[in-house]
């Protein structure tokens, strides 16, 4: 694991006074050259009110370390001079003996920058920035990292940034450390590490060539990491051929998909003359207020008779980094077209068999198996009358939210669920469903375009069972149950036909969705 | 008494029948004619594989 973070400085370390005129711009100028993702992180921090910027020197020792021998055993000559680290506080002091009084409320997160030969330019080798500061800006799992600073360990919590050496790692390197860094439990992969499983896979990187999904997958499944790969092939205008495969499924579905349950995605696309460059999606932005047309193009399509509007609808963009140029940017939604070759690498967790685009499919299958449940109890209750309406009439004009979560975390959303009028579910129902559940669920939940948005409500939610594989045969074999407002429906299998079984879970109302800062 | 093996999850409607007691079925619903879903599974999963042998390299 990487100790950059936590090693001591080997001189005494910088104070700088970062208010105003200090120029950020000027001071990375003098020290870094034109590095623009350095440049990025230094404007973040100043959107965050840093006022008091910390300089130390270290040397070159964890990943870095593993870098550097790398590099050698390439015969090439490493860069001697020591690494910079900078550390961004939202607090102003003078001198480094007041870093004591510091904490973690001030401190905004770091950048680690170091010289690449053969030329003895800078990149940022690593960075952790406190998560955006925007009230719609969604991430759904950060993870903490511990930061030496001046002698004292703070902490931040963020997604972290690396760069590519250009040498023994690229792109493709900086973007799977990142993904992998947000799953597994050191919250860190080394670059050296990667190529260690891809030499010994018999797929070894190749000195200053890029990665190929082979390999991308390759690390990937050595690492037990579970994925959906979709490739979406650059189409010239005219070109409709490829209207039946599954490539009209939109590719922001996909990222969506693992995006919503706290899993990183990888997208690649292809950059005209310049091959191609991939990145790390993480997260994403919603607009309650984004307007959806009642029109074919708002519908997702299962097929001819199964459709549904898809949450993803209302995010405006994706938030990535992007190794070349800096952390957090949004990506907007429909900026890459077909025009681009695009691929998507989607995340999902360990235990999952199947991702969130199946799972949401099958729920919307079982939805409309319930229609005429729903439509019998739209007789007595007016929100199962409005969930039938938009089931029957409107032709699937309900809205499905597919995540991932365990049994402990869907038992205590549960707990916490509210109808309108303040009514909660069952104590004994909660027991019987925490005893009883599989331990991984797909949870779809069903709401209406109306109250979707702008209300983040739901009318309940189809619940899989994660840990099955998917079958393409209507045998039951993934569902678990279905909560419908004050009715929750369990399934019973005959030879014609689905036998149901209800109980009752009280809320006659619509309650909250599933919030994902559980999941953190 | 219905048999829990028969259940899509059967250890779900054990620990909801030892909570509830027995509940006759409600009724039956007959199977979704619709192959909607099982073709997009496999449509999918073929997509997956041919996504596999993409000759694209990142940089």
């Amino acid at each position: 694991m990487s100790d950059l973070r936590t090693a001591s400085a080997i001189d005494v370390p910088q104070v700088i006074d970062a208010k105003p005129a200090f120029s950020n711009f000027s001071f990375i100028e003098s020290l870094f050259g034109n590095l623009d993702s350095i440049r990025r992180i230094f404007s973040q921090v100043r959107f965050l009110g840093y006022k008091t910027l910390i300089v130390e020197h270290i040397d070159s020792v964890g990943f870095s370390k593993e870098d550097d021998l790398d590099l050698q055993s390439e015969g090439i000559s490493i860069v001697l001079d020591p690494l910079v680290r900078v550390s961004f506080f939202r607090n102003e002091f003078k001198n480094i003996a007041d870093i004591t009084s510091q904490d973690n409320s001030s401190f905004l997160g770091y950048a680690i920058l170091k010289k690449i030969p053969p030329d003895g330019h800078w990149i940022v080798f690593e960075s952790v920035i406190i998560s955006p500061r925007h009230d719609n800006n969604y991430l759904h799992k950060l993870r903490k990292y511990n930061v030496n600073v001046g002698g004292k360990l703070f902490n931040v919590k963020g997604i972290l940034y690396c760069q590519q050496n250009s040498l023994t790692n690229v792109c493709a390197h900086a973007a799977l450390r990142t993904c992998i860094s947000i799953i597994t439990p050191p919250a860190d992969f080394s670059y050296s590490l990667m190529n260690k499983i891809l030499r010994d896979g018999g797929k070894p990187h190749v000195l200053k060539q890029g990665l190929s999904i082979e390999q991308i997958v390759l690390i990937l499944e050595n690492l037990n990491i579970k994925y959906s790969l979709q490739v979406f092939p650059r189409k010239l205008s005219q070109d409709s051929s490829d209207k039946t495969q599954v490539n009209e499924i939109p590719y922001q579905s996909f990222l969506y998909s693992s995006i919503e349950s706290g899993y990183p995605a990888l997208l690649g696309f292809s950059l005209e003359e310049l091959g191609a460059h991939i990145i790390p999606v993480f997260g994403h932005t919603f607009n309650q207020d984004t307007w959806v047309p009642k029109a074919k193009t708002s519908y997702f399509e299962v097929g001819k008779d199964t459709r549904y509007v898809p949450s993803e609808t209302w995010v405006s963009t994706y938030i990535c980094h992007d190794d070349n140029f800096g952390s957090y940017y949004c990506l907007p939604r429909n900026y890459l077209t077909n025009e681009n070759e695009i691929t998507v690498i989607a995340l999902r967790p360990f235990n999952a068999e199947f991702d969130a685009i199946l799972a949401e499919a099958i729920a919307a299958d079982y939805l409309y198996t319930l229609k005429p449940i729903i439509h019998k109890e739209g007789e007595t209750n007016e929100w199962a009358k409005r969930l039938d309406g938009a089931i029957n009439q409107k032709g699937g004009w309900f809205v499905l939210r597919t995540l991932c979560m365990s049994v402990e975390e869907y038992i205590e959303h549960l707990r916490l669920l509210k109808g309108w009028g303040n009514e909660t579910i069952p104590t004994k129902l909660l027991s019987a469903l925490s005893a009883g559940l599989p331990k991984l669920l797909w949870v779809a939940e069903v709401s209406l375009p109306e109250l979707f948005p702008a209300n983040k409500r739901k009318l309940g939610e189809i619940v899989l069972d994660a840990g099955k594989v998917a079958t393409p045969k209507p045998d039951l074999a993934n569902f678990v149950l279905a909560r419908i407002l004050n009715k929750v429906y369990c399934f019973e299998r005959s030879k014609e036909n689905i036998g149901l079984v209800e109980y009752d879970a009280e809320i006659k109302t619509h309650t909250d969705l599933f919030s994902t800062q559980i999941l953190n | 008494m219905a048999t829990y093996s028969n259940f899509s999850c059967p250890i779900l409607i054990q620990k909801l029948q030892e909570q509830y007691g027995y509940q006759e079925k409600k009724e039956d619903l007959p199977f979704r004619k619709s192959r909607d879903v099982s073709e997009f599974i496999k449509a999918k999963e073929e997509s997956e594989k041919k996504s596999h042998s993409a000759k694209v390299v990142f940089k």
